[in-house]
């Protein structure tokens, strides 16, 4: 009788499902359960602490956010959706021109990607807490700078001006390199002769690009896109530690969690009605992209 | 039928079946241990040789966490057998909200401590709000009563009930309170240089803010980023309100507040919260400019190592050990502001903070009371004191003998438990809770007048 490296050709047919079972049941634990618990809890007065009672009331927390109480969730949705409109283009602007800078051979150019890409493998805590330091209008090495070269001063993430777009020039800065490299693969796929017949008929520099690379880089343009609106629509711990949601950062991500965690007045079940939000923002955004680009993709 | 066994070679089945009952045998000692080691670990450290593990939940507080790892070693050296783990996260970013709830989940901690919830964390029913934090664990009797525990006794049994208790219970021990809202650290030989005296009333203090300012010096400093800078409009309207009552009513005259405010006979439009703003305000002009960028992570440690600037820094009592350890040198004084320009109004104002309390799931409850009784023991509450910087609780140890809480031990007698908030239900808009002080010029560029509108309209609206 054969024999073979994963046992009999009986235990072997379980091989499959015990594969899917492992992640299957990971996802089950840790991503369905979640997901229809946060459904479950905002209908509820909940404190989130184990052992409080769970109140049932209803709509009664989507019913505060839209009539009754505040502009708060308006608010945060508005601040959301300028951090995503600003991420997402500036990320992949520089992140496609990083990609058209660096998709050459040699050996520095991997040193080059290499650096630009490692502000995503640091954690957000350590990014936070550098640009905390950086940012720091008395210890901060920016405002003896700002304040050397041109005799101005800046409360940086303490300016409501300020805050918001520093903290989206943090995340730029951070997930750049991510985007660039997305770009160089979608680039590397773009075949040689396309450019050298567009040469021969004469195209310049900018015509190759506008009419030849920008097009053929749909499928990356594509993926990019979506995954950065998702990316910082769902972004808050690096708000949380440059700026606390202070200064005109309280995106909905950042005050759902405050809501749902803030000690001594947590209430988990109005915070996971904010998470409902979130994931409604994020489906109506996400997909809206996806569906736009995926068109524009057939089109062309 | 699996016939692979049995095509095996005799010798070779005999092996697979040893190895087979060797597994047994290993998975059955294993278990043997696995059980004896729960069974040492479910005693509750009476039997002698048995090992319990005691363990503590504490938010980061450098002073308080470096006690508690030394009462910790005196503790086990005084029951032997007895291991205390400590388990400790910081405040910021709710990473101790995050601890303390994954402590309760896995029923893993004995003695947590958490910030008392004081009588205004119950709400009358007609407001239909749910208590929160330790106040929703009180209620959902989720916290053992300590009431009888013979170390109660040690503490002012009325400032407890306050802080911790709820119907006839006291469900935790209220072991420090600071000064919050107005608590003003001084550099003694900076107001000493420029021949100032600690103000006794607010007149005072804005000359002695004038006299620095002409003299180039930068009067006040605080970490704005975080809206320490309210701490001087919430000490002004503590002392404000609280004027002419007796120190006792501090409850009664929340209460009542919080009343008027939900039956919408008071509102953040009245004229006395727009004084305070404008008192606020005449203050605030001495505040450092760039104060407004300033963590409290690094606010104290700046403050602390700029020696002839600022000499006022605003920031709760809770944080000289980070100051001293910032600069040790430092002749440091701590004062609370003078909110009113009576001196006999200008009580201290303190806050519970600080409360021990046992989960009702705690698998050691009498190690647990032995725990608190041993923290109570007036040796031990003293170094805690000491360590902290906390005003005392137990009535028989008034001083800390801490150099810098000179006019805290002179002055500590009339203070006031701090008035608390109007009850806002969840999700109402923060400018409901009060002004924003981020808004308020001149951090930010809002008036009075729109500031304590917008409070007024969010409050109304969220209680409609």
């Amino acid at each position: 009788m054969p024999r073979c490296l994963f046992g009999t050709p009986r235990t072997r047919r379980f091989i499959p499902w015990a594969s899917i079972a492992i992640p299957g049941l990971g996802w089950l634990l840790f991503g369905l359960y979640p997901s229809l618990a946060t459904i479950g809890y905002s209908f509820t007065q909940y404190s989130g602490l184990p052992g409080t009672p769970l109140n049932f009331c209803g709509l009664c927390n989507y019913t505060n956010a839209f009539t009754a109480l505040s502009s708060t969730v308006w608010d945060a949705i508005r601040v959301s959706l300028i951090y995503v409109v600003g991420v997402t283009v500036f990320q992949n602007a520089i992140g496609m021109g990083l990609a058209l800078l660096l998709n050459r051979r040699g050996r520095s150019y991997a040193v080059y990607r290499a650096l630009i890409f490692m502000p995503q493998i640091f954690s957000v805590a350590v990014v936070g807490a550098i640009f905390s330091l950086i940012f720091d209008p008395f210890s901060g090495p920016l405002d003896k700078l700002l304040h050397g070269a041109f005799g101005v001063t800046s409360t940086f993430l303490g300016s409501d001006r300020l805050a918001l777009p520093l903290v989206m020039l943090v995340n730029v800065w951070m997930f750049s390199g991510y985007s660039m490299l997305i770009y160089i693969a979608g680039l590397r796929n773009i075949p040689a002769e396309v450019y050298e017949a567009a040469s021969l008929d004469g195209a310049g520099r900018f015509r190759l690009f506008r009419n030849m690379t920008f097009p053929l880089l749909a499928p990356a343009f594509t993926v990019n896109m979506f995954l950065t609106v998702v990316g910082s629509l769902g972004e808050y711990a690096l708000i949380l530690v440059l700026a606390g949601g202070q200064h005109g950062t309280q995106t909905l991500g950042i005050y759902m969690f405050t809501s749902a965690f803030n000690a001594g007045s947590a209430e988990l079940g109005y915070g996971s009605m904010l998470a409902m939000l979130q994931f409604f923002l994020t489906l109506i955004v996400g997909g809206g992209v996806l569906w736009t680009l995926r068109r524009r993709e057939v089109a062309l | 039928m699996d016939t692979r066994i049995s095509a095996l070679p005799p010798r070779a089945h005999f092996r697979r079946r040893r190895g087979a009952v060797r597994s047994l045998t290993a998975v059955a000692i294993a278990a043997t241990c696995i059980a004896s080691g729960l069974t040492a670990c479910s005693s509750d450290g009476s039997g002698s040789g048995s090992k319990v593990t005691l363990t503590i939940g504490e938010w980061t507080n450098p002073g308080a966490i470096e006690f508690t790892q030394q009462l910790n070693a005196a503790f086990e050296k005084a029951h032997p057998g007895v291991t205390v783990k400590l388990q400790q996260a910081p405040t910021a970013n709710n990473a101790w909200q995050q601890l303390t709830s994954s402590l309760l989940q896995s029923k893993s901690v004995d003695v947590l401590a958490q910030f008392a919830p004081t009588q205004q964390a119950y709400a009358p029913s007609y407001t239909k709000l749910q208590p929160g934090g330790a106040a929703a664990l009180v209620t959902a009797g989720k916290l053992v009563d300590l009431k009888d525990q013979p170390f109660m006794k040690n503490y002012d049994t009325t400032m407890q009930q306050a802080a911790v208790g709820y119907n006839g219970g006291v469900y935790g021990v209220m072991a420090a309170e600071y000064v919050s809202t107005g608590a003003i650290w001084y550099k003694k030989d900076l107001l000493a240089k420029y021949n100032l005296q600690v103000p006794s009333t607010f007149q005072e203090f804005l000359d002695d803010c004038a006299t620095l300012k002409s003299k180039g010096v930068t009067p006040i400093f605080a970490a704005g980023k975080d809206g320490f800078q309210g701490g001087i409009w919430n000490g002004i309207m503590n002392q404000t309100l609280m004027a002419g009552h007796p120190s006792s009513d501090s409850v009664k005259v929340s209460t009542d507040r919080a009343t008027a405010f939900w039956q919408k006979t008071q509102s953040w439009n009245d004229p006395v919260y727009k004084t305070i703003s404008q008192e606020y305000q005449q203050a605030v002009k001495y505040l450092e400019p760039g104060a407004a960028g300033v963590a409290q992570l690094t606010a104290p440690g700046v403050w602390a190592t700029q020696a002839n600037n600022y000499p006022f820094l605003l920031d709760g009592s809770w944080d000289s050990a980070t100051i001293q350890q910032a600069n040790p040198k430092l002749n440091l004084g701590f004062f609370q502001l003078p909110g009113t320009n009576n001196a006999a109004d200008n009580r201290v104002v303190v806050k519970p903070d600080l409360t021990w309390v046992v989960p009702t799931t705690s698998a050691h409850q009498d190690l647990a009371m032995q725990w608190l009784a041993f923290f109570s023991q007036p040796d031990n509450y003293k170094k805690w004191l000491t360590a902290t910087g906390s005003v005392s609780t137990q009535p028989a140890l008034t001083n800390a003998g801490l150099s810098w809480m000179d006019w805290l031990d002179a002055h500590s007698k009339d203070a006031f438990a701090q008035l608390t908030n109007p009850w806002v239900p969840a999700g109402a808009s923060t400018d409901a809770g009060g002004p924003d002080f981020y808004k308020l010029a001149p951090i930010g560029s809002d008036s009075i007048d729109t500031i304590l509108k917008r409070s007024a309209e969010a409050y109304q609206k969220a209680v409609k």
